[in-house]
């Protein structure tokens, strides 16, 4: 891995040790200059030796897998292109440098790129409500007209002129109701920036709830262990059927309403809606969005105190919004691990190799569903295959997003066009394979699937998505839709990148945007 | 009739002259100031409080002037200006606009549309009588 300046953690292990470099060759049975290259970032470390060293300096091979060093790397790479620093032409080798040398600089300028791109974003988010918040347009008019109704019978009496005693009391009844109009303006201003005060970070509140769900590895055993006791008092004995949770959501007092296309009050969200202690579905919505659906809201009614521990346990989760769409997240989390109770759903995935269309039907799921539930598969013990996961729109737009430690996945936008995902979207229901390296040497294998947009009635549009797991090439034998291809080191793989600006593939016919990495490489 | 009346127009003492004055405005505290200031310079007055109501009261009789609020339920202020100004029988009443907003874009599309002023809120009393005054001694 030659992008990541790992050098530092070995000079340092090797140090503390006590060990010169020679020791150090010695004992692994290369030459000096071989320690003295990797400890300077100039070679590559393979696997093998990655192993050696970690045993001879007696620290965690996870350690020296440079992680931290790739994200700082890539982080450091994107401030490159900050319009602020354009001119100074920044060089991706002075990254690796600085990295290498003075790591808690490199994390201070990050910190500090990353404050100011939030503080950016909230003075746009501010702006943007100055400018065209409803609230304060009507705050506005309405001050103005009671002022100006003020305004111009107080200058009548100042003038002095006659006024009747019917027009007199007229205008003191209008004053003393424009008076209280003002008053009522003034407080809900007040009531307003009081509001905005807390708008705090919620402009960045979907990356908050990323990064929450990303550093829990998208695991939380709690949850699993609560909806497991959920499912135990069902009486189910394995997954549920359907009937099964129409009677418990039922036993949690809630009822189910079929409506016909059309019905669904404006705020609804596409085919269900959920008000009062009804839950309604429109009439054509699949069975699995009914199960899901429901499965939610049993799991509001019955656990809704172990997510809000989970919740208050993130302490990244800064603003209501964060802690709102994280909720969200956790509530379909557990509704997931009840219609796909761990153990049994673990045991399935291995038996049948990731096949998710018959996962689809043992657990009567989307394949949505079933990949987003792949990724959920970190028990200590039990642990799957690590998948990172995504979702496209029509547009090209990531609107799901889950990334692998190597394998980052853009926060905003489009990803690498040559990533399976986007051909997918060519040839809906085609399953497609890719065997993809990236330009650091990482093998993916990638395995993508566009659907079509659900049956709806005539002038309803309803989305269409592509689908994308990806894992790293060598677990990819545990999938059974590896088989036939061959992913061996030596097998041919397709070359993308991660998006263009990152992408250090100068001749790619694909590139859209002008990389990083050629202005400092230059 | 006022000092302020008599200067403006250029009067002799005894002389009266009447105005006529359409107000479009459906804040009605504000048209109820309007129509005591516009009577005490001795204008008549009439209003409407939405945009259609007030084109309907045009073509009934084309005021003398007409002060013509933006922001009307109904039919907007510009909407009601540029319906006048398309309207043969109506073309040559002066139109004041006001605005509780008194943004530059609203004088532009005032302007655009052929106003004859544009006033904004919270105006002066004198202003609004200057304005009207002068719009109607053209008549």
């Amino acid at each position: 891995m030659p992008d990541t300046p790992i050098g530092h953690l070995v000079r340092n292990a090797r140090q503390k040790n006590g060990m010169t470099q020679t020791a150090l060759a010695s004992a692994m049975g290369v030459s000096v200059s071989y320690i003295n290259l990797v400890e300077h970032d100039r070679r590559r470390l393979s696997r093998e030796r990655l192993l050696d060293i970690s045993n001879i300096l007696g620290i965690d091979s996870d350690t020296l897998d440079g992680e931290s060093e790739r994200e700082l790397l890539l982080e450091l790479e994107q401030l490159t292109s900050d319009p602020a620093v354009a001119s100074l032409a920044l060089d991706r080798g002075e990254c690796r440098n600085l990295i290498s040398q003075h790591k808690s600089w490199a994390e201070a300028l990050v910190a500090f790129h990353r404050a100011g791109q939030r503080d950016q974003g909230l003075i746009a988010a501010f702006s943007d409500r100055l400018n065209h918040d409803p609230m304060l347009n009507d705050s506005i008019h309405e001050m103005l007209n009671a002022s100006t109704a003020i305004r111009s019978i107080a200058t009548i009496y100042d003038e002095g002129g006659e006024v009747s005693t019917e027009q007199r009391e007229r205008f003191d009844d209008i004053l003393s109701i424009e008076a209280a109009r003002l008053a009522d303006v003034a407080q809900s201003l007040a009531g307003f920036f009081d509001r905005t005060d807390r708008l705090g970070t919620a402009v960045t509140a979907p990356e908050e709830v990323d990064d929450f769900l990303f550093e829990r590895r998208n695991y939380f055993e709690r949850i699993e262990i609560a909806m497991d006791e959920v499912l135990q008092s069902m009486g189910t004995g394995g997954p549920p059927t359907t009937d099964d949770l129409k009677r418990k959501l039922s036993n949690c007092g809630i009822h189910l309403k079929r409506l016909p296309i059309g019905d669904l009050p404006n705020n609804a969200q596409r085919f269900t809606h959920f008000e009062g202690k009804t839950l309604s579905l429109v009439e054509g919505v699949s069975r699995q969005t009914e199960r899901f659906e429901i499965a939610r809201l049993i799991a509001e009614a019955t656990i809704s105190d172990v997510i809000e521990t989970e919740i208050a346990r993130g302490d990244g989760l800064t603003s209501n919004d964060a802690r709102a769409r994280t909720r969200r997240a956790l509530f379909a989390y557990a509704a997931a691990a009840l219609l796909m109770p761990y153990a049994e759903f673990h045991a399935s995935v291995e038996e049948l190799r990731y096949d998710i269309d018959a996962l689809a039907m043992i657990f009567d799921a989307s394949p949505e569903q079933i990949c987003h539930r792949f990724t959920n598969l970190r028990r200590p013990g039990f642990e799957g295959v690590p998948f990172a996961f995504l979702r496209a729109n029509a547009a090209g737009y990531l609107t799901k997003r889950f990334p692998l430690p190597r394998l980052p996945i853009p926060r905003f936008g489009g990803a690498c066009p040559l990533w399976a995902v986007y051909g997918a979207m060519q040839t809906p229901d085609v399953r497609h394979r890719q065997l993809a390296e990236f330009p650091n040497g990482d093998r993916f294998f990638i395995l993508a699937r566009a659907t079509r947009p659900a049956a709806s009635g005539f002038g309803q549009t309803q989305p269409s998505y592509a689908l994308m797991l990806a894992c790293d090439a060598l677990n990819a034998d545990r999938l059974v839709y590896s088989e036939g291809l061959d992913l061996s080191s030596a097998a041919k793989a397709e070359l993308v990148g991660p998006t263009c600006l990152l992408c250090p593939r100068e001749n790619c016919s694909h590139r859209q945007e002008r990389s990083v990495r050629t202005r400092g490489d230059v | 009739m006022s000092r302020l009346t008599r200067k403006l127009c250029g009067e002799t003492e005894g002389e009266t002259v009447s105005i006529s004055v359409l107000i479009a405005e459906d804040e009605l505290n504000i048209a109820e100031s309007l129509r005591f200031i516009l009577e005490r310079e001795n204008c008549q007055v009439r209003h409407a409080a939405d945009g259609e109501k007030a084109l309907q009261e045009a073509r009934t009789k084309a005021p003398d002037v007409m002060i013509l609020d933006v922001m009307l339920p109904s039919l907007n202020g510009f909407d009601v200006l540029k319906t006048i100004r398309a309207d043969e029988s109506l073309r040559q009443i002066p139109v004041l606009i006001l605005t509780a907003k008194g943004q530059s874009q609203d004088r532009q599309t005032a302007d655009d549309l052929g106003a004859d002023a544009f006033v904004t809120k919270p105006f002066a009393n004198a202003d609004i009588v200057s304005e009207v005054l002068r719009l109607g001694s053209g008549k």
